[in-house]
């Protein structure tokens, strides 16, 4: 290899080096805690974070009102984590779900970025015509550097976001 | 004239011929010297009745050589009457009426024109009138209150509590209280008012005491006080309202109280009436003893009438201004506000400018006291439309299952109701082809008959196995999910959760019983699968090559599609023909696009409403709307208990990672659909042959629903909201052929007995009130001997008369409690017996009775005796009546209005009033005029007003009374 093409390769993984360490794609990896079909009364579509038993037991005295089988959380949850609630608002059946595609999101930039299946009926398929409010609840570590946080579905189109402003 | 001799021999020959010569000319009471002879004639002596109307004709006197001039009558002797046409050839007059025959002499005076004048007499004896007497005869327990506005009755005040008057029990009195004095001249309380009246009487438990209003303006209440004073029970109701409480039921043996009625505003008459048992208690909504929350009140204001700082700003402002506090609700509709006690009920009465209100016998009563009078101070706000008591309801027939209370669902389709009818049959099988159901739990575990699982996909089916099986077991759906829905096991719970087993919920067809038919799964079900579900339920041929013991009654779907095909309408149609009622969910894409099944037709499709009955917000409509059930809005909690209004049910957990057997709520036309799937259930258990077709004509007809939104049927409600009770009787009516079904029911008269201080026997009359057949099988009573019950006419059937004795030798003096328990095949009827021992006698009492004599062909009272009571009756005597025909009315005038028989006076009549004897004719003496008066007898002219005639000073003139109104 010429010294020209050398010299740009060793620049190209020195460059590397030196932006691994503030940006890029960090992993990190993330825990269900809890999902449901019936989650709250009328939860706005959206994303809440909880960041400590506090904010979870308001969100949860929400939620119970329908659901009697709620997560067991306790105060030692957020000691290094937060939880991350992902509501997909009302629906008209229960063919509308929410779960997690990957356990581990991705950093791009300073977003932190979550994909999720995102279930909708099928076409012609039958549905139980119950109202649902699906919601999936991630556990997620704190000590990263993100202050934002998006939720991509299936088809990576981005359905949720949230200015976390952590740093 | 004699004539005169002139000279001895010729002047008596010329005398005696002339007098040959007029004697041969006739006459006989003289002439003119000339040639006039005037003869009068005052016809034939008489014999009249009093009062008639008597003719004197002088048409036979004559004169010769003359003519008549004139005629002259005059009485000579006797009773002076009045002459009419005295100058004329006939006079007349009325014949008097004395206690005597009476003999009038008259004279005619005929004088001629030639001056010579004749007179003749004429005797004419009328008859004497005859007595009209009586005796009248107070009802049985007739007392007057001792302190009314008639100045002419004997007066002792009961105003004071240590001056109350003691009554017997039962008693029916009548009375007077004012809150300001009446202004009249003549009146006892023209000054002073007479804001109370207590009285003293001893009662059972149980016990009736009523109070009727005469005046529709003036407001009087009713107390029950303890021997302390304190309130035991009260009914406040407003203007004009009667009054109704019972004695205290927490005590066992008949107990001293006092009785208080108490004017609060206005004048009135009334009448108090104590002895009735509370099988006849009608609650006028403002008792104490009424089931409401204590201190609270539902309001609704005028906004326009508010004050300006009031009106437009929060609840508690607008509570504050009536001296309470807010607790929920909001200006522009109710609230619900809260009535304090002690320190803040004393801001409530100022704010309402409210008297002192009476001390109850304990904090509870107290409580409702001080709400039920600031009820009636709110009532007459000018700024407030509506005010009433938050009433607290009891359904009628109530499972103990631990969540029913928050199944608010059932009691809005009157399913309590319906439950007391029917509480469906296990025979009554419901399909629901779901999700499948959790087999084990609690609730459903012995409520279900086999089923099946018609998944195909085993991606969907999520069991573990690749083929449709028996195990419709219902493993959960939560593919990539977190948890599961347990949607069937929600759904099977509402149709048929076991009922009044002390846990879960309760089902609406509660015996009924459940097919789980698994058709969704993972991500939803096809509509292949799910027809295969519908004819297996169906009994038709099917992919599982067996078909149930017993089909289903009813095919549940909670669940739709948008596409829908003539080859699934077959289905439904097949199903439909082997007599099954298929029910499906209309959707919940709050539009009018139509979901399937629920489309197809033969397929009853249902919309969802809340707990107001509105068209819930996510709830489909369309033309392809039949009827609507509650599917809940649980953004709402209208009912203010602990729960959003959803559809409380059972249903699982499996977020743990296994699975749990939980209660819960869901809404939706998913939790619409099982209602109506256990109603039809309910109307199957009571009509097993019920067609797919009566029922859909039940639907059309309006028969079976409340009618919501337009009149019969609209696109939101369709026929409108399913009514569980009109199903139920429905269906009876269809199991009839049409006819109501046979249906006895043992009823007996009276439903009460007191035989008072006196009362011996009465009759019991048994009887089936109802259709069909029925038997006695026992009748006892549990006196302890005072009592005795015999056989009058009664049949095998033990259905008649039985005979009553009472028999009080021996027993002290006190008031006895027993009671009568009536059983038959049917059912069972107990009549509570009351019976005093008085030793010391005490005699009913109407009050000062008016008693007129009133000529019915005149219309005029021609007579008027008063007369006290003495010893329990009236005695009177009309001493001189002339024939003809009559009625006797007597009354009191408590209000001094000059009436009698007015709305709370005691008022009686001879004859009966009864339309073949309106009145009586008099063509002798009648001795026996008797009759009742009482404050419950209504005079055959009851709308007649009869007025009477008095003086200041009390003594009664006997002019006859104007034309009655």
């Amino acid at each position: 290899m010429n010294t020209c093409k050398l010299i740009t390769v060793c620049l190209m993984v020195v460059v590397s080096a030196c932006t691994a360490g503030g940006s890029g794609n960090r992993v990190v990896n993330l825990k269900p805690v809890w999902g449901s079909q019936f989650c709250g009364i009328q939860s706005a579509a959206g994303l809440q974070l909880l960041t400590s038993i506090t904010t979870f037991d308001n969100w949860s005295g929400a939620a119970g009102a329908v659901n009697s089988s709620l997560p067991t959380v306790n105060a030692e949850t957020f000691s290094h984590h937060d939880i991350l609630v992902i509501q997909m608002g009302q629906q008209p059946n229960g063919g509308y779900r929410l779960s997690l595609l990957k356990k581990q999101a991705s950093i791009n930039g300073q977003d932190l970025m979550i994909s999720v299946r995102w279930q909708t009926p099928a076409p012609d398929t039958m549905q139980a015509q119950v109202i649902t409010n699906p919601c999936l609840l991630l556990s997620i570590p704190r000590d990263n550097n993100f202050n934002s946080i998006s939720v991509y579905d299936q088809n990576n189109k981005k359905r949720f976001t949230l200015k976390t402003g952590s740093e | 004239m004699q004539p005169v001799i002139r000279n001895y021999f010729r002047e008596i020959l010329a005398l005696l011929l002339a007098g040959m010569l007029l004697t041969a000319c006739g006459g006989g009471g003289g002439g003119s010297a000339s040639s006039v002879v005037v003869t009068a004639n005052a016809g034939n002596d008489q014999t009249v009745n009093a009062n008639a109307t008597v003719s004197l004709s002088a048409l036979a006197s004559s004169v010769t050589g003359s003519t008549i001039q004139s005629y002259n009558w005059q009485q000579l002797s006797g009773t002076l009457v009045s002459l009419s046409n005295s100058s004329s050839v006939t006079a007349g007059f009325i014949a008097p009426v004395s206690t005597q025959n009476t003999i009038l002499r008259f004279r005619v005076t005929v004088t001629a024109v030639s001056g010579d004048v004749a007179t003749d007499d004429v005797d004419i004896t009328v008859r004497r009138g005859f007595i009209v007497s009586g005796t009248i005869t107070p009802t049985s327990g007739t007392r007057i209150d001792s302190d009314v506005n008639d100045p002419a009755y004997n007066f002792i005040s009961n105003n004071q509590l240590n001056a109350a008057q003691n009554l017997p029990n039962p008693v029916t009195l009548g009375g007077f209280v004012s809150t300001t004095g009446t202004n009249q001249s003549g009146d006892r309380f023209s000054a002073l008012a007479d804001p109370t009246d207590y009285f003293k009487v001893q009662l059972a438990p149980g016990q009736v005491i009523s109070l009727t209003v005469a005046s529709n303006t003036a407001d009087l209440d009713l107390y029950l006080l303890s021997t302390s004073g304190a309130v035991v029970n009260a009914s406040v109701g407003g203007a004009g309202v009667n009054e109704t409480l019972t004695v205290p039921t927490t005590t066992t043996t008949v107990q001293d109280y006092f009785i208080e009625v108490r004017a609060v505003s206005g004048i009135s008459g009334y009448i108090l009436k104590v002895g009735l048992t509370s099988m006849s208690v009608k609650d006028n909504g403002y008792q104490l003893t009424s089931a409401f929350v204590p201190g609270e009140l539902i309001t609704r204001f005028v906004d326009s009438r508010l004050p300006a700082g009031v009106k437009n700003d929060s609840l508690s402002v607008r509570a504050q201004s009536v001296g309470m506090q807010a607790v929920s609700g909001a200006p522009g509709r109710s609230m619900l506000m809260k009535v304090g006690v002690q320190a803040q009920f004393d801001r409530t009465r100022k704010k309402l400018k409210m008297n002192q209100v009476s001390q109850a016998s304990n904090a509870e009563l107290q409580h409702k006291l001080n709400t039920l009078l600031a009820l009636k101070a709110m009532q007459g706000r000018y700024d407030v439309s509506d005010c009433s008591l938050n009433y607290i309801y009891q359904p009628l027939a109530t499972p103990n299952d631990t969540n029913y209370a928050a199944q608010w669902h059932y009691p809005l389709i009157n399913l309590p109701q319906a439950w007391d009818v029917t509480k469906g049959s296990a025979s009554v099988i419901v399909a629901v082809i779901d999700t499948g159901v959790l087999v084990n739990h609690p609730d459903l575990i012995n409520k279900l008959v086999p089923g099946y699982d018609f998944i195909r996909d085993p991606v969907v089916a999520a069991d573990g196995d690749n083929v449709i099986d028996a195990n419709p077991d219902d493993p959960g759906d939560k593919g990539y999910g977190f948890s599961s829905t347990f949607h069937g096991t929600h759904v099977a719970g509402t149709i048929g959760a076991e009922t009044n087993n002390g846990i879960g919920v309760a089902g609406v067809g509660w015996n009924v019983r459940i097919m789980p038919l698994r058709a969704l799964g993972v991500g939803g079900g096809n509509s292949y699968d799910i027809e295969q579900a519908v004819r297996f339920a169906a009994g038709l041929p099917n992919d599982s090559n067996t078909l149930p013991a017993n089909k289903a009654d009813v095919i549940n779907l909670s669940l739709g599609g948008p596409g829908s095909s003539a080859l699934s309408q077959s289905v439904y149609t097949a199903a439909r023909n082997q007599g099954v009622i298929i029910v499906a969910a209309a959707g919940n894409n709050a539009s009018s696009t139509p979901l399937y099944p629920a489309s197809y037709n033969g397929v009853v499709s249902v919309s969802a409403v809340d707990l107001n009955k509105q068209l819930a917000p996510y709830s489909s409509f369309g033309s392809f709307v039949d009827v609507a059930a509650p599917g809940g809005d649980a953004s709402k909690n209208l009912n203010g208990d602990q729960y959003p209004d959803a559809v409380m049910s059972s249903q699982g957990s499996d977020a743990s990672g296994t699975i749990s057997y939980t209660y819960g709520l869901k809404q939706g036309t998913s939790m619409a659909t099982p209602h109506i799937s256990g109603v039809v259930a309910l109307m199957k258990s009571v009509y097993a042959n019920m067609t797919p077709q009566q029922f859909d004509d039940a639907l059309a007809s309006g028969a079976i629903t409340e009618d919501l939104g337009t009149t019969n049927r609209d696109d939101s409600f369709g026929y409108g909201l399913i009514d569980a009770l009109s199903a139920v009787l429905h269906a009876q009516v269809l199991a009839g052929g049409g006819v109501a079904p046979a249906n006895p029911f043992l009823a007996v008269t009276p439903g009460s007995l007191n035989f008072s201080t006196s009362g011996v026997n009465a009759n019991l009359e048994v009887r089936n009130a109802g259709t069909g057949t029925l038997t006695v099988t026992s009748i006892t009573e549990d006196s302890g001997g005072w009592l005795s019950i015999t056989s009058g006419s009664v049949g095998v059937d033990g259905l008649g008369q039985y005979n009553l004795t009472v028999d009080r030798t021996g027993l002290n003096d006190n008031i006895y409690t027993a009671t009568i328990t009536i059983t038959s095949s049917v059912n069972t009827v107990t009549i509570p017996v009351i019976m005093q021992k008085q030793s010391l006698t005490s005699y009913d009492d109407a009050g000062l009775q008016y008693i007129l004599l009133f000529d019915t062909n005149t219309s005029t009272a021609i007579s008027q005796v008063a007369v006290s009571a003495l010893n329990g009756s009236y005695s009177f005597t009309f001493p001189a009546v002339a024939p003809g025909t009559y009625q006797i009315f007597a009354g009191t005038d408590i209000n001094n209005d000059g009436f009698i028989c007015g709305t709370g006076e005691a008022c009686g009549v001879y004859p009966d009033n009864t339309p073949s004897q309106l009145n009586f004719t008099l063509s002798a003496d009648l001795l026996n005029a008797n009759f009742i008066t009482g404050f419950t007898n209504i005079a055959s002219a009851s709308t007649l007003t009869l007025l009477i005639q008095k003086q200041s000073q009390g003594v009664l003139s006997l002019k006859p009374a104007p034309l009655p109104k």
